[in-house]
């Protein structure tokens, strides 16, 4: 190779480490964050994306009809949990047509993702309605880190089966990758389980200048899963295909040391074809529906100064859906929002930081101007020690389906049975949170402790209502969500990292929360305790991990049996230098011992047993 | 015989202001002499600067040694690669490899090289009589006190190098030897290896110490280096400014204006007796210190102002 000259000394590099893409210390934060990096990830051996969640503190995860994921921070929530904002590099995944993530529906491999940072407690502030009780962010791996090829297989019993394929390389100004994912499961071993996907991926990452920076991403994804997607089962047989397909631009511009602009464009298309089959004479129904999502988002983020550091962030979005059910669904129903949001961060000493933050957005459907305003103080008192005491509030809005919707059965056009009717007045639901953290960080221990006690009061939550519809002749009333339950829960929660050895690690997180309501379905549906832990450490050259998951019994809202898990997961790992490449084996072993039961509203008690697959990795450059 | 003393006298005394008129014309001659003898030994030398290119960093360091010799009295002429140089220059300064490259293809000699790194000098005039050079990297040593002093928990470093930049090996290890700081390194032969070497080395190092090497450092490589170093919260120190910009935490360098100076200052001392003795190729003595304080603070990482870190590190050479 040529050795440098002078001119690679002295000539501008693109700033790799922008402000935007450093994550600020977590005794620093306004809020508990919970970091799952690459590592952990791959240890878990896990293959869906959710399921990476149950290392959060306070999370519950569950498969309704083993294809449609749901999870949920300290449970509250039903199959189609809408508490939760989940965004893929800054873009909302979220589906305004049913408020919630179709997380088994985002073109995204596990390869993909770099890491995630979950944001515990209220995170409206900075992310607007739907980030009631958190924020999901997951970042995926910069372009330049998969160059060249990778090809993966991998089998398991459940007709588990999955192959991804990636090529990575680097053009004039920078690098892109393209991946496509193929897989197949059932996840309780049944054939009502049955699901596939296909997706495909593409991110690309350009440095016009060494002060710009593009990423530009497009995804689809091809779905075909058995069950609803829609909370509306008629028969064993009834199947979906969900398609979502996505692109975003990014623009990222250094405006100086700490300090950048940030623009962002992206539209997302969410798109169900479901059958329903319903017998003679009644009339047929579907489950189909659309929705559209575009926005464009201008953030500006100043982070030059250490004494106050800011962020201000202007955006515009359209969601659009079109969902027969809606009135006016067959022609789109609209929510034009337009958010204000600002942050500052204040460091008066280097022991004392003051957080402010809040968003101010205006919406369509629901209709209004909202607030949501954070306020934290954190003390670092000594090296390692630091405390966070924070208050925060949050608004949800449940989705056009929960407000809106009409969903019958017809004879002849003539209504037989009102199975819902949506009252069109749903407010946003509301949330406030109180906490008091502790961090204790202990470098050359490799020792890192997050905790919180934490008060959360909901109110105006939608809660199902029994109404009375003069003219069904089947039963004579219809569902219908109202705001009409409020919820308190006080809780402790910690998440313990610990590298004690050169190679070893650990990760263990518990919580316990107690749940009070005017509702008894509430504190059901929250685990009193959640635990889970996971280890790693090589031994002669494998890779053994261990990840142990246990949720106390608590029953999905709207369920009417019982969910828990106590579960624990092998996987060893190991690789090989093979032809100028690596070749990585590994075996995982899902469900040793324990059991993990998933009760919801249209399926009662599937069991999730032990099982194994084996995955064949080849990657090169 | 004058039959007068005093005209005997006058004559004499003619006589004595001949003898005194040739003595003094002697005197003046010899001192003239002597003037044009010195003048032959101390006389300005003429300097013939050759610069890769007549802007940006070779036109930065042309000016710097240029006004500091200009200053003495001395004769500079800058050209570029292409155009005929001075005749009879003292002294031939190739600032830049490309002017290095065709100061060596000419016969002028000595020849000093400005602004070009060691490697690539080693790789073109290693050995080669009345060639010397003013390297543009720092010492090894320099920069792992500069580790010790701004991170004083460091006691171990990693660094990974390409098939270049083994024949460091040595001197990393006499650098760590004198410094107190331990260095780990990794070799890599292809730069998809980068990625597991960093990973390895981050098992029993609490710093990245990232060096010239063209399969490490190169331009496509440094955003798998930063974004991997990052990952595993480990601070890296580099060897330029737009390196700290990009994600370094701290960058040790000399600017043009520094390089230019100094080496104005070598061949002053180095004129005498109407030739250079330049000696041996060296490092800089003037540096500069720079710090990204973003990645600071996102590390948690508090770090004393450059100008301190500057002082210390000069007070310790």
């Amino acid at each position: 190779m040529q050795p440098l000259s002078e001119v690679d000394y002295f000539s501008e590099l693109p700033v790799v480490l922008s402000a935007s893409r450093l994550s600020q210390p977590i005794n620093r934060t306004p809020a508990a964050v919970t970091v799952i990096t690459r590592e952990m990830i791959e240890a878990t051996g896990f293959r869906h994306l959710v399921d990476v969640l149950r290392l959060v503190p306070g999370f519950v995860v569950g498969w309704s009809g083993g294809n449609i994921p749901a999870a949920a921070y300290l449970g509250l929530a039903y199959a189609y949990p809408h508490w939760m904002q989940i965004m893929v590099d800054g873009r909302s995944v979220y589906n305004p047509g049913y408020g919630h993530t179709n997380w088994r529906g985002i073109p995204l491999t596990l390869d993909d993702v770099d890491r995630i940072e979950v944001v515990r407690g209220s995170n409206a502030a900075n992310d607007g309605l739907n980030s009631l009780s958190g924020t999901v962010h997951i970042y995926t791996r910069h372009a330049a880190t998969t160059q060249g090829g990778m090809g993966e297989i991998a089998l398991g019993d459940k007709q588990f089966r999955e192959v991804n394929l990636r090529v990575g390389a680097e053009s004039a100004q920078g690098n892109w990758r393209l991946g496509l994912l193929g897989r197949e499961d059932q996840r309780h071993g049944v054939a009502q389980d049955q699901a596939s996907d296909v997706q495909l991926s593409f991110r690309g990452d350009y440095q016009p200048t060494h002060r710009d920076s593009l990423m530009v991403q497009a995804g689809l994804s091809n779905a075909l899963w058995q069950g609803t997607n829609v909370a509306v089962r008629l028969s064993d047989d009834q199947h979906l295909r969900y398609r979502n397909h996505f692109a975003q631009v990014q623009w990222n511009r250094v405006l100086g040391e700490g300090w950048e602009s940030s623009l962002q464009v992206h539209h997302t298309v969410h798109r169900n074809e479901e059958a329903m089959s319903l017998p003679a004479p009644l009339d047929p129904i579907d489950g189909n529906y659309r929705t559209l999502g575009s926005g464009v988002q201008l953030s500006v983020l100043d982070r030059s100064a250490s004494a106050l550091r800011t962020r201000f962030s202007g955006e515009y979005r359209l969601n659009k859906v079109y969902l027969d059910a809606l009135p006016n669904g067959d022609r789109g129903v609209e929510d034009h929002i337009v958010r204000l949001s600002g942050a500052l961060e204040w460091n008066p000493s280097p022991t004392w930081v003051v957080h402010a933050a809040a968003m101010l957005e205006h919406h369509d459907n629901p209709a209004g101007t909202y607030l949501s305003p954070r306020l934290a103080l954190n003390w670092l008192p000594s090296d390692g020690h630091a405390f966070r005491l924070g208050i925060s509030q949050g608004l949800s809005a449940v989705g056009s389906y929960a407000s809106d919707s009409d969903i019958k059965t017809t004879i002849n056009g003539k209504l037989f049975d009102q199975m819902f009717l949506g009252t069109g007045k749903l407010d946003p639901e509301k949330m406030t949170v109180s906490e008091l953290g502790y961090l204790y960080n202990k470098p050359e221990w490799g020792l890192k402790l997050d905790a919180r006690i934490f008060h959360n009061r909901f109110d105006d939550l939608a809660g199902l209502e029994i109404i009375a519809v003069p003219d069904d002749l089947f039963d004579g009333v219809a569902r219908t969500y109202v705001n009409n339950q409020a919820v308190t829960q006080r809780g402790l929660e910690y998440q313990l990292m610990a590298r004690p050895g050169r190679n070893g690690w650990l990760v263990l997180s518990q919580s316990w929360v107690s749940t009070d309501s005017n509702d008894a379905y509430y504190p059901r549906s929250a685990p009193r305790h959640t635990l889970s832990l996971l280890a790693s450490r090589p031994f002669a050259g494998v890779d053994v991990s261990l990840g142990y998951y246990r949720i106390s019994t608590m029953r999905w809202l709207q369920a009417s049996s019982d969910s828990r898990y106590n579960r624990l997961d092998l996987r060893l790992a190991r690789s090989w230098r093979y032809s100028g490449g690596t070749l990585a084996a590994a075996l995982v072993v899902q469900g040793l011992l324990g059991e993990e039961v998933e009760s919801f509203r249209f399926y009662d008690r599937q069991s999730f047993d032990r099982r194994g697959f084996l995955s064949l990795k080849y990657t090169f450059k | 015989m004058f039959p007068f003393p005093s005209l005997a006298r006058l004559h004499q005394g003619k006589f004595l202001l001949n003898r005194l008129g040739q003595r003094a014309r002697h005197v003046f001659a010899g001192l003239f002499a002597g003037v044009l003898c010195a003048g032959q030994a101390y006389a300005a030398p003429s300097i013939s600067v050759l610069v890769a290119a007549p802007t940006g960093i070779y036109q930065e360091t042309a000016d710097s040694l240029s006004q500091a010799l200009k200053r003495e009295g001395w004769k500079v002429t800058v050209s570029v690669p292409g155009q005929a140089p001075p005749n009879g220059a003292d002294l031939t300064v190739a600032i830049g490899t490309r002017a290095l490259e065709a100061a060596l293809a000419g016969r002028a000699r000595p020849v000093l090289s400005l602004l070009v790194p060691q490697l690539s000098y080693e790789q073109l005039a290693s050995g080669q009589d009345q060639v010397t050079a003013l390297y543009l990297d720092q010492p090894l040593t320099r920069q792992l006190q500069l580790l010790g002093l701004a991170l004083p928990g460091v006691k171990k470093v990693g660094v990974a190098l390409g098939p270049d930049s083994r024949s460091l090996l040595r001197s990393l290890q006499s650098a760590a030897k004198s410094s107190g700081i331990q260095v780990n390194s990794a070799l890599i032969n292809q730069g998809s290896d980068l990625y597991a070497a960093l990973t390895d080395l981050a098992q029993d190092s609490q710093a990245f110490m990232l060096l010239p090497d063209p399969m490490v450092a190169q331009r496509s490589m440094l955003h798998n280096f930063f974004l991997h170093t990052y990952r595993l919260k480990k601070p890296v120190l580099a060897y330029s400014a737009p390196l700290a910009r990009s994600g370094a935490l701290l960058a040790l360098y000399s600017t043009p204006e520094q390089l230019g100076a100094e080496s104005a200052a070598w061949m002053r001392e180095s004129w005498a007796r109407g030739k250079f003795n330049l000696g041996a190729p060296r490092y800089p003595e003037r540096f500069t210190v720079a710090i990204n304080r973003t990645v600071a603070s996102s590390l948690e990482i508090e770090l004393p102002s450059e100008d301190t870190l500057t002082r210390q590190l000069e007070a310790m050479q």
